[in-house]
């Protein structure tokens, strides 16, 4: 197993001012200066091409013909470098409007420049747009975060059905699952309207496992504390015990029902609290971005849909603003006959090179599982792909990629863009297994795209429905149980 | 079929029940939705579970060897959630009744539970032949649950049907969680405690109280109930059953008073549950406050209820003649009150429960076995601290905590405590001392180990739980439960031994249980 080593070929090392895409290399160029071309498929024979676009676990199982990537391209190629090809337009004023107004503190935390306090909440929209690559390690690293987190409050209020994760051998099918419906809001970076809650939270979440049967009924609910220091509230219904018992967050990095996925391993790549980890910017890396190619779309179309339309919610019919993710080209490698990919790895995706900002963070926690973390976004836009792992002994322990979507949702007068994770692939390198998260889970347990009583990743934004933050309410979390 | 003659017909036809099942089911399986617009959610979970006994019974119960079918129980435990929304929208009136209520869910929830027991059907002769009929349970099938909720006005969730609700913060044993009554009879104590909950014909309100943030209080809702069912508790069956530990009156030829009053009277001409009413003044019903202030949350709950453990006294029938043995379970007033927190910076939760008990019924041999007497009545007070720690010991497991649970139950009597005694009988003649005070501890500790240490096989969940009744009773309980879905296997071995007091009661039931399960 190779070491990580971010000195590497590949790592440009320098401080160069990001500048929304001003210096930034497009993916035309990418792919020209790395002798890739578009629809090009990396096997283990071409693994070379991609030594320096991916971290260096991934490029061995490339080597070993268990991960291969097919080269995709963006319309416009410039997509992820200019805000308004990704975003709608009032997310791209929002960006606009943040540009100067704030800045992080020594914990990592975000605050007002004009105040030097933590605003709650927090505007709509990428809170440092301008990223001087100069400034200390220790906060352009923070920065990159709370821009990745920001994103997330493009969606609202969400409501996901049928997010299925799945751990599996290398080779064989996968002998571990969950299925979940998920409930989230986020009160930080909120669109308009910012919900009115007394609670002074960030974002509130609730899990409901939906199976296997024997964990149908389980629930979690989660509050996170605007307070820097405040570690989550944790409460967890089990339906064993028909009662409401309180849980500690403090192991968010205890697998999950034994998986190869952590708590702190969800979107947008940690989704655990900023000021817990100290991070630290290392510097820029060309890499290859994940986009799953959508239902349906042609072999020899390598246009790598980042911003599909979402389609109506069926769950919801009468919501207007419901609306379901598109379902994607799902092709795992434990479906293959014979099977030549790593059963967690996918080939319906396409990877588009881009350049990269490196980002080290570091648990404040002492008894975190994990010891580092290597974390990529793609420069222009902070879209989270690659995460590295390190144990506490220093091995490189898991190696993570991320798939996400700006979703776009018509909703008649205008567009809306929700940026969220819709799949991540985890490998743990120690004991070789891996786990897929996807949001269409139906699509790994048998049902594929089309058939019918088909559970579908719904996910709807910005509800707009009064009181949906009383869903989070510790009273209301008694009524979920089964 | 002759009385005694083994029952092999039901063994080959679950053998076969279980071929045929495993033949057609799926590898990978999943909770499905019946319905294209996910309104119609169904799930179940199909167990198989063989118990060993592991040592020669004691006391009065039936006399099996060592090593002998102590429990076969299957349980088919099929569920159904269905949402309504949907339904009551597509009605002429439901957009009106929708908007009108403010209804934001809607829901409907089915489960129908079918359990066997063999062990009466092939397992040991004495089971067939000592036993009475009426005492082998080989069958138990019920509406477990089913209820309607819908959730209206924004603040006011109402659950109607049959259902259980539980109140407190304890594991395994129970403090506050007094609303559903337990049946121990079918499968024993060992069963989980929601396979062992009797549900009731209950409605149960939810309604979200204004929150007060600047004094920290950041959640606060009123729950309360109402339960018009006379089911009551179903004790361990008695001797010869395979669960069975012994008990007044028997034998009753060893219980002075008894037999003096048998003597006078004459013999019970039958022996009579005392029910409640299915009425509003009979019913169970309780009310609580919870409130979540800054990081800690806490209850405040009351409730009328009737007690687990029956007294028994020796009475007249309603027609003043008849003497009767008659099994009370006198209605008990509790007032009670959780908390739970975090303990800040640590990977730990303090939990505890405090609770009065009043009006609870108690045994006296001079009392109730005296026609005519009145059996005796205390007040108790319960409290329980609980501590639950997730640890990394990384050189034990990298990728998983190992969570330990800490309880310490304490209970105190109030009152006068003379001739106070349990209804069971170690030796005959000699009922069981009661304590004015009794402690309680528990401990367990769980983790779960990834596949990858086992050859991708199964993840491999091993927990251990550990009782002290410190009446110097101990149970260890080693269990180890393999994982591979949509499947479980579960090996796991009790051992009880100490005083005969307490857990200690039940110390012939050493057993080594197998249990296999296949989840949807």
């Amino acid at each position: 197993m190779s070491e990580w080593g971010v000195a590497g070929s590949g790592l440009l090392l320098g401080w160069v001012s990001s500048a929304q895409g001003a210096d930034i290399p497009t993916p035309p160029e990418l792919t020209e200066k790395y002798g890739l071309s578009v629809g090009m498929n990396i096997t283990a024979e071409s693994a070379n091409l991609i030594k320096d676009l991916v971290p260096g676990l991934a490029y061995e199982r490339t080597t070993r013909g268990e991960y291969s990537f097919t080269i995709g391209e963006f319309d416009p190629p410039d997509l992820l470098l200019r805000p308004e090809n990704h975003w709608d337009e009032e997310f791209v004023q929002a960006i606009k409007q943040n540009a100067g107004k704030f800045d992080v503190d020594a914990d990592g935390g975000i605050i007002a420049r004009s105040t030097g306090k933590r605003p709650w909440p927090m505007p709509m929209g990428q809170p440092f747009p301008n990223i001087d690559l100069t400034e200390d390690p220790a906060k352009v690293g923070a920065k990159i975060m709370w821009n990745a987190k920001a994103m997330q409050g493009s969606c609202g209020e969400e409501e996901q059905y049928g997010a299925l994760q799945a751990s599996m051998p290398l080779k064989g099918a996968f002998d571990r699952w969950l299925t979940v419906r998920v409930l989230r809001q986020r009160i930080d970076f909120h669109r308009p309207p910012v919900p009115r809650i007394k609670r002074p939270l960030i974002f509130q979440e609730i899990f409901f496992l939906t199976g296997p049967a024997d964990s149908f009924g389980v629930a979690t609910l989660s509050w996170r504390w605007q307070d820097p220091k405040k570690w989550d509230s944790v409460w967890i219904y089990a339906p064993a015990n028909r009662r409401v018992f309180r849980a500690t967050s403090a192991n968010r990095s205890d697998s999950v029902l034994g998986t190869e996925f952590t708590p702190d391993d969800g979107t947008p790549l940690y989704s655990g609290k900023v000021e817990m980890m100290k991070w630290k910017y290392i510097g820029k890396q060309d890499g290859l971005l994940p986009v799953w190619r959508l239902w349906g779309q042609a072999p020899d179309d390598y246009v790598a849909n980042l911003t599909s339309y979402g389609e109506p919610s069926l769950r919801y019919p009468h919501v207007p603003s419901a609306f379901q993710r598109p379902d994607k080209d799902f092709k795992s490698g434990y479906q293959e006959d014979p099977q030549v990919h790593a059963g967690w790895w996918n080939t319906g995706v396409l990877w588009v090179p881009v350049r990269m900002l490196v980002v080290e963070a570091i648990p404040k926690d002492p008894y975190y599982a994990y010891g580092r973390e290597i974390l990529w976004f793609e420069e222009g836009s902070n879209t989270p792909t690659w995460k590295t792992v390190f144990n506490r002994s220093g091995e490189q322990w898991r190696q993570m990629i991320h798939l996400f979507d700006y979703l776009h949702f018509d909703t008649g007068d205008k567009i809306t863009t929700c940026f969220d994770g819709n799949a991540g692939f985890f490998a743990d390198e120690i004991v070789n297994r891996g786990t897929t998260s996807i949001g269409s889970g139906d699509q790994m347990l048998g049902k594929p795209h089309g058939s019918k009583n088909r559970r579908v990743g719904t996910a709807h934004f910005n509800f707009g429905r009064p009181g949906f933050d009383q869903n989070f309410r510790v009273g209301r979390f008694l009524e979920y149980g089964k | 079929m002759r009385r005694g003659e083994k029952r092999w017909y039901v063994l080959v036809g679950l053998v076969g029940w279980l071929v045929v099942s495993f033949l057609t089911v799926r590898p990978v399986a999943g909770g499905m939705y019946l319905d294209e617009g996910n309104t119609l959610f169904f799930t179940s979970v199909f167990t198989n579970q063989y118990r060993l006994r592991t040592q020669n019974p004691l006391s009065f119960n039936a006399k099996v060897g060592d090593w002998t079918m102590m429990q076969h129980r299957t349980l088919v435990d099929p569920q159904l959630m269905a949402n309504v929304l949907p339904w009551i929208r597509n009605q002429r009136w439901g957009a009106n009744l929708i908007e009108g209520l403010n209804i934001e869910s809607a829901r409907f929830f089915f489960n129908y539970r079918l359990e066997y027991e063999g062990a009466y059907d092939y397992g040991p002769k004495v089971y067939r032949d000592d036993v009475p009929p009426s005492l082998q349970k080989t069958t138990r099938q019920q509406i477990f649950e089913a209820w309607g909720d819908v959730r209206i006005f924004g603040a006011l969730n109402l659950r109607v049907g049959r259902q259980n609700l539980s109140w407190g913060q304890t594991n395994g044993f129970r403090l506050l969680d007094q609303i559903n009554p337990l049946d121990n009879s079918f499968g024993g104590f060992l069963l989980s405690l929601d396979e062992r909950r009797r549900p009731l014909n209950m409605v149960r309100a939810t309604l979200s109280l204004p929150t007060f943030p600047d004094w920290g209080i950041y959640d606060l809702a009123v729950q309360g109930f109402i339960a018009p069912d006379s089911r009551l508790p179903v004790a361990g069956a008695a001797p010869p059953t395979p669960w069975g530990t012994g008990g007044a009156p028997q034998p009753a030829e060893s219980i002075p008073t008894l037999i003096s009053s048998i003597g006078e009277f004459g013999a019970p001409t039958d022996t009579v549950l005392q029910r409640p009413d299915k009425s509003l003044e009979d019913s169970r019903a309780g009310v609580r406050l919870l409130m979540t202030r800054n990081d800690a949350s806490f209850s405040l709950a009351y409730l009328s209820t009737y007690s687990d453990a029956p007294t028994v006294s020796y009475e007249f029938a309603p027609n003043g003649v008849d003497p009767v043995i008659k099994l009370r379970f006198p209605n008990v007033q509790i007032l009670g009150m959780t908390g739970s927190m975090p303990i800040p910076g640590t990977y730990a939760v303090l939990r505890g429960e405090v609770a009065g008990f009043f009006g609870e019924p108690f045994f006296i041999e001079e009392q109730n076995f005296a026609a005519g007497k009145r059996y005796p009545k205390r007040d108790v007070i319960r409290g329980v601290i609980g501590l639950d720690h997730a640890h990394w010991i990384r050189f034990l497991n990298p990728n998983n905590t190992i969570n330990f649970g800490f309880q310490q139950f304490y209970s105190n009597i109030q009152g006068n405590m003379d001739g106070i005694k349990a209804p069971i009988q170690e030796i005959p003649g000699r009922f069981l001392d009661v304590d004015r005070e009794s402690f309680l501890t528990t401990f367990h500790f769980l983790t779960v180990y990834s596949a990858a240490y086992f050859k991708n096989l199964f993840q491999v969940q091993p927990i251990v739980a550990f009782f002290y009744d410190w009446e110097g009773a101990w149970l260890f309980q080693p269990n180890i439960i393999l994982i591979r879905d949509p499947f479980r296997f579960q090996m796991q071995y009790t051992r009880i031994w100490g005083r005969f007091a307490g857990i200690g009661t039940l110390k012939d039931k050493d057993n080594l249980m197998f249990s296999f399960s296949y989840l949807m």
